[in-house]
């Protein structure tokens, strides 16, 4: 574990003054620029965590290191300055009579110029869509508004670090579409403590399973999230994306399913399942006509690179696009098989018209 | 019914437009003054007084009724049980019991006062932004606690009316009539503990929230104030006039409310 990270959790345990132990020896890492979802059930530890990060709570045993700084009471204001935390309740977060009041009190307490502070008011309303909501009561805000003027009352302090509670809770679809959006395009240390696997397995490389107060699985989210008897045992389900998309191809397996049907199902994969990763090089695309691809690789599987994938007899609509993406996986799984070097990868290309993209012949998972 | 108290704020008027420290001062002084008279002549003046600052903000007479309704609700019990209850002559009974003049008169001072005074509130309150009347007190030396507190409690009554909606109607789905019994007595007891302990963790969280954006018990803000000389010249006249209410008072040109009640 590198103190280079921008978050360095070290053996944390925390009890609550009742004597309610909820963390309990909690470890990890997280690097500079990574969007890491943190997932678990109800009671699991997760706000209690992310409370850890800027001080709210205190560890009662191991540290907390930020950007390189341990924690301490003597601290807070520097590390507060780089940890911001979008709680899932608005009305706990915007407690000033208006809109502008509230984005400015972050930059306030640190102390800015006037002129500093209206630019950043500025340019957090900008980010959210709350542009020209200046001079609005905070409380008369709609729920979806509410949520995202929070997330501007802390965009407007401008933290390294953005930790989100549950930041899709009750928002309507338009709304959380443009959080998620937002999210993808961030280039911040983004946390998410969430319920919602569907915002963590577009927006998140890597997930971290919470159980009980203790990690029960750190890796890709392209991984865990897709591991339907970890997420059980853990009180947790599927993506209901995922869980929609083998539905669906389950139907089409069924023999006695007519072609009309079938058709229906398979135009309605191919037009509206399209689920992206954070990033182009990790993404599935759930449509139903495959097609093979044969690849050959010389170069280091782990770069990232482009090919130019066809479809053989494109559906109408349809538009190849090249993807950048690597073969990490391919070549580890080859590695084991005893394979090396110069690797021939075969794809079935699901295509689409967003963007392209691929999958395995083993299934629906990412590289 | 609405609770924003600035709900009129920016309406334009000189009252409006007053520097908020000095209106909150001279008007402060006004309401002092007009607590500690004697008087039902003056009281009414220190009424009318009142009623022209108050037509002078512009704040519609619906939106101050408002605040009157209350005081007239708990103020009405005293028109009936002073001239039973307060010692003096009787000028007649009613049901058996004595009703003196002199508890009905005090009654009367009581209520005007408890107008003018409602409604110069509602002329300092209602015609500046609730926030930047707070932030007025906080430079006139009013402790930062208790602007902070009442800042909050302003902030949070519309949550926790919100709070209150929700849960009756959760009560009401649930089947529940309230009724002159224990059942409803204990149902309203846990209904008032739960509100309290849901209050009290939003408490924990609000502050949590205001730790995390750099809190360290100022309330910093951008609002300036630059008093001008007319800000000045309306304290005067309020101050002038405010005196003459209390000299007038003082000197007792007029027949006290109560014999010897001073």
């Amino acid at each position: 574990m590198s103190n280079r990270n921008a978050i360095v959790v070290d053996n944390v345990y925390f009890t609550y003054p009742d004597g309610r132990e909820v963390l309990k020896g909690i470890s990890c890492g997280i690097a500079h620029g990574e969007k890491l979802a943190l997932v678990g059930p109800n009671g699991a530890g997760k706000s209690t965590f992310m409370s850890q990060l800027n001080g709210v709570l205190m560890p009662s045993q191991g540290r907390v290191i930020i950007d390189g700084i341990e924690i301490t009471k003597e601290n807070l204001t520097q590390v507060r300055r780089k940890v911001g935390i979008v709680f899932q309740d608005p009305d706990d977060q915007l407690f000033c009579p208006t809109v502008f009041d509230d984005v400015a009190f972050g930059p306030l307490n640190l102390g800015l110029s006037k002129d500093e502070i209206h630019l950043r008011v500025k340019d957090a309303l900008e980010m959210v869509g709350l542009l020209g909501f200046e001079g609005r009561p905070s409380f008369h805000l709609s729920f979806g508004e509410r949520k995202r003027l929070a997330l501007a009352t802390v965009l407007s302090y401008q933290p390294e670090i953005l930790v989100f509670d549950e930041p899709s809770t009750n928002m309507d679809p338009m709304s959380r579409r443009r959080l998620i959006e937002w999210l993808k395009s961030s280039d911040k240390t983004i946390l998410l403590c969430t319920h919602d696997l569907d915002i963590a397995l577009e927006v998140c490389y890597r997930c971290i399973v919470l159980t009980d107060g203790q990690i029960v699985a750190d890796g890709p989210a392209s991984d865990i999230l897709y591991d339907r008897k970890l997420l059980e045992a853990n009180r947790l389900e599927l993506p209901l994306a995922l869980q929609t998309h083998e539905l669906l191809h389950g139907m089409l397996n069924i023999a006695t399913m007519d072609e009309d049907h079938r058709t229906i199902i398979k135009d309605f994969l191919h037009a509206h399942l399209h689920i992206h990763g954070p990033d182009q090089h990790q993404h599935v695309h759930l449509h139903a006509h495959e097609h093979e691809h044969d690849h050959l690789h010389e170069e280091s599987l782990q770069d990232v690179h482009v090919h130019d994938l066809k479809h053989d007899n494109p559906p109408s609509g349809h538009t190849d696009v090249p993807v950048p993406h690597s073969h990490k996986k391919d070549k580890e799984k080859d590695k084991e098989s005893g394979l090396g070097g110069r690797l021939k990868i075969r794809h079935k290309l699901f295509g689409g018209g967003h963007g392209g993209g691929h999958s395995h012949d083993d299934g629906f998972h990412t590289h | 019914m609405s609770l924003e108290i600035d709900r009129f704020s920016h309406i334009e008027s000189s009252v409006q437009r007053w520097d908020p420290r000095i209106k909150i001062l001279s008007l402060g002084f006004f309401i002092f003054v007009a607590a500690l008279l004697k008087t039902i002549p003056v009281a009414v003046i220190s009424l009318l007084i009142a009623i022209i600052i108050i037509k002078i903000t512009n704040i519609p007479f619906h939106f101050v009724a408002q605040s009157i309704k209350w005081i007239i609700i708990f103020l009405a019990p005293f028109f009936f049980i002073l001239p039973f209850s307060y010692p003096g002559e009787a000028a007649f009974r009613f049901i058996g019991l004595p009703f003196a003049w002199e508890g009905f008169r005090l009654a009367v001072l009581i209520f005007t006062k408890a107008v003018a005074i409602v409604l110069a509130t509602d002329a300092v309150f209602g015609s500046s932004r609730f926030d930047i009347s707070m932030i007025a007190m906080q430079r006139l030396k009013c402790p930062k606690v208790i602007v902070q507190m009442v800042l909050f409690t302003y902030r949070y009554i519309f949550v926790f009316i919100d709070e209150v909606k929700r849960m009756e109607k959760a009560m009401r789905s649930k089947g529940f009539v309230m009724k002159a019994n224990m059942n409803t007595l204990r149902t309203m007891g846990n209904f008032v503990g739960t509100l309290l302990i849901r209050s009290f963790e939003r408490t924990g969280r609000v502050y949590s929230a205001m730790l995390s954006k750099g809190y360290q018990g100022d309330l910093h803000t951008l609002v300036t104030f630059e008093a001008q000389v007319k800000d000045f010249v309306k304290a005067g006249l309020i101050a002038i006039l405010t005196i003459a209410v209390f000299v007038t008072d003082m000197i007792n040109i007029f027949h006290p409310a109560i014999k010897g009640w001073y």
